[in-house]
């Protein structure tokens, strides 16, 4: 009787311990959760007030705002052709009710004969989406003599100096395999007195592919100076982005000003990498250097 | 664990001896009817099934009377037929122990302190991340085990060292279009940038709905005819 007694004793004992532990893995899993949901609240609270605290004037609510340039890509050394050009990208988009939204903005290109290379570069929008406040504007001076990079900041008047660097470009995935692709020539064209060989590429993605209910077509035209070995038009047509159109303007053949491929005098220049500091954001020009 | 066998079938004899007993008694039998009784081959199994079936009841009513028989833990291994499998007691004892040692460690690591490490906003390729390393301006090291970055398993948890260092994970690059070698422009740059998630569920680069107000960080990647090429999200 004793010993049956001891069997029911160990047996409880078993099944109580089977209990507790449940009911303790139930409660670490709720808790797991209920932290994982308060960290991630935690994490968004601390993102939208970081986000108020960069547009105190709470003013883009549907804008993008450019921090900084992270990166460079695709930068060649080209040796004996200096030009002078300014650049001008247009994006237009028509949405569903037949709204036209026109983004614009201007770049300005430098290069020497020793392939130094100037790009102020005014950011109004990103693509098709309009930029907050002020236009951005982003001046890179790629020097591979010196082998020098400056990133120059007009309203902050410092120039961020960095090795002269083109990073890899980045990994985009490709179009989908089922994409079909047809590749044209359209010939030489004289465009702003520089001939140009044209490319016309038609990217045609099958319906159901990414949703679309009949084929897309993206369409991209590329007209490239051999002679000056630069891109002088260009147009991109896509029907989820729009039309992006780049063309170069009064092209000038001279040698630019040998000072526009150094920091200027008064710029206070610090070591650093493309993501120092902040983006420039004043609207005016930079002041060429004297 | 013998021991408890042991007793086991001690108590099982006992009982056994005091029904037959009690049988033998009751029916008044003779010599030969006994013997042919005890020489049926399964005599003993129909007798100790009586027993079990008795003692079952017996207890059955004894925790219906309380009225909660689950309440009784000594019970449960009868009902649940475990009575005569205390090894399976054990297994799943063992099992639930190992479950809490597994589940321990991961209930300590997500205290409020431990750094997060999950995007909030999850585009399809969130689970494939990119880190942004130290040395930033040849910073778009891919984490994606494909042909594309051809990282290893050590590059993979050197990526996971760093992102633990500079406290920033990126996804993937997602295409807004796509260009043919052919016409793509090479050169341009990639631009931070500080973008509402409503937007991002317009371009269809977002899935989550909840706050789009807030603003998110993303490198965008724009050539330098303009054109916005690709996208991706970076958690600080």
């Amino acid at each position: 009787m004793k010993s049956e007694e001891m069997m029911r004793m160990q047996r409880g004992l078993i099944l109580s311990l089977m209990f507790l532990l449940a009911m303790f893995d139930g409660g670490a899993s709720a808790q797991m959760a209920r932290e994982n949901s308060g960290s991630a609240r935690q994490q968004n609270g601390q993102r939208a007030e970081q986000a108020s605290k960069q547009n105190p004037a709470g003013t883009e609510d549907s804008t993008i705002s450019i921090l900084s340039s992270e990166t460079r890509f695709g930068l060649s050394v080209v040796k004996g052709v200096p030009f002078s050009a300014e650049a001008i990208t247009e994006n237009v988009q028509v949405l569903n009710d037949g709204t036209r939204l026109t983004t614009k903005a201007t770049t300005l290109l430098y290069r020497d004969s020793e392939g130094r290379l100037r790009r102020e570069q005014e950011f109004s929008a990103i693509g098709p989406f309009a930029t907050a406040g002020e236009p951005v504007r982003m001046i890179f001076i790629s020097d591979p003599v010196a082998r020098i990079t400056y990133r120059l900041d007009p309203r902050a008047r410092t120039a961020i100096k960095m090795a002269f660097n083109s990073g890899p470009s980045p990994a985009v995935p490709n179009a989908p395999a089922s994409a079909t692709r047809k590749i044209e020539s359209l010939g030489l064209r004289m465009i702003e007195g520089i001939e140009a060989e044209a490319r016309r590429s038609t990217l045609t993605i099958p319906a159901g592919q990414i949703g679309n209910d009949r084929p897309l077509e993206i369409v991209s035209e590329r007209w490239y100076s051999h002679e000056l070995k630069v891109v002088v038009f260009s147009k991109h047509s896509d029907p989820r982005l729009g039309e992006n159109t780049y063309r170069v303007i009064d092209i000038k053949r001279d040698e630019p000003d040998a000072a526009l491929f150094r920091s200027p005098a008064d710029y206070k220049i610090r070591e650093g990498n493309f993501a120092s500091g902040p983006a420039s954001h004043s609207p005016a020009r930079a002041p060429k250097p004297e | 664990m013998k021991k408890f066998n042991r007793r086991h079938r001690r108590g099982a004899s006992e009982d056994l001896e005091r029904l037959s007993r009690e049988a033998l008694n009751a029916a008044a039998l003779n010599e030969a009817e006994i013997d042919e009784i005890a020489g049926a081959s399964d005599l003993y199994e129909r007798i100790q099934k009586r027993i079990v079936a008795k003692r079952t009841a017996q207890r059955v009513a004894r925790a219906d009377r309380w009225g909660a028989a689950w309440l009784d833990s000594s019970l449960l291994p009868e009902l649940l037929g475990l009575r005569r499998q205390p090894r399976l007691v054990f297994a799943v004892a063992f099992v639930m122990l190992l479950l809490f040692v597994i589940v321990m460690p991961r209930w300590l690591r997500t205290t409020p302190d431990a750094p997060q490490k999950a995007v909030i906003l999850a585009p399809p390729s969130l689970t494939q991340t990119s880190v942004i390393g130290a040395g930033r301006t040849d910073q778009i090291v891919d984490a994606k085990p494909d042909k594309q970055t051809g990282l290893s398993g050590r590059s993979k948890r050197a990526v996971r060292r760093r992102a633990q260092a500079t406290g920033e994970i990126a996804t993937d690059f997602i295409p807004l279009t796509w260009v043919t070698e052919a016409t793509a422009m090479d050169s341009g740059q990639v631009v931070r940038v500080k973008v509402p998630r409503a937007m991002l569920l317009s371009i269809g680069a977002a899935t989550n709905t909840a706050g789009a107000g807030e603003f998110l960080l993303a490198d965008v990647v724009v050539s330098d005819d303009g054109l916005v090429r690709a996208i991706r999200l970076v958690n600080r």
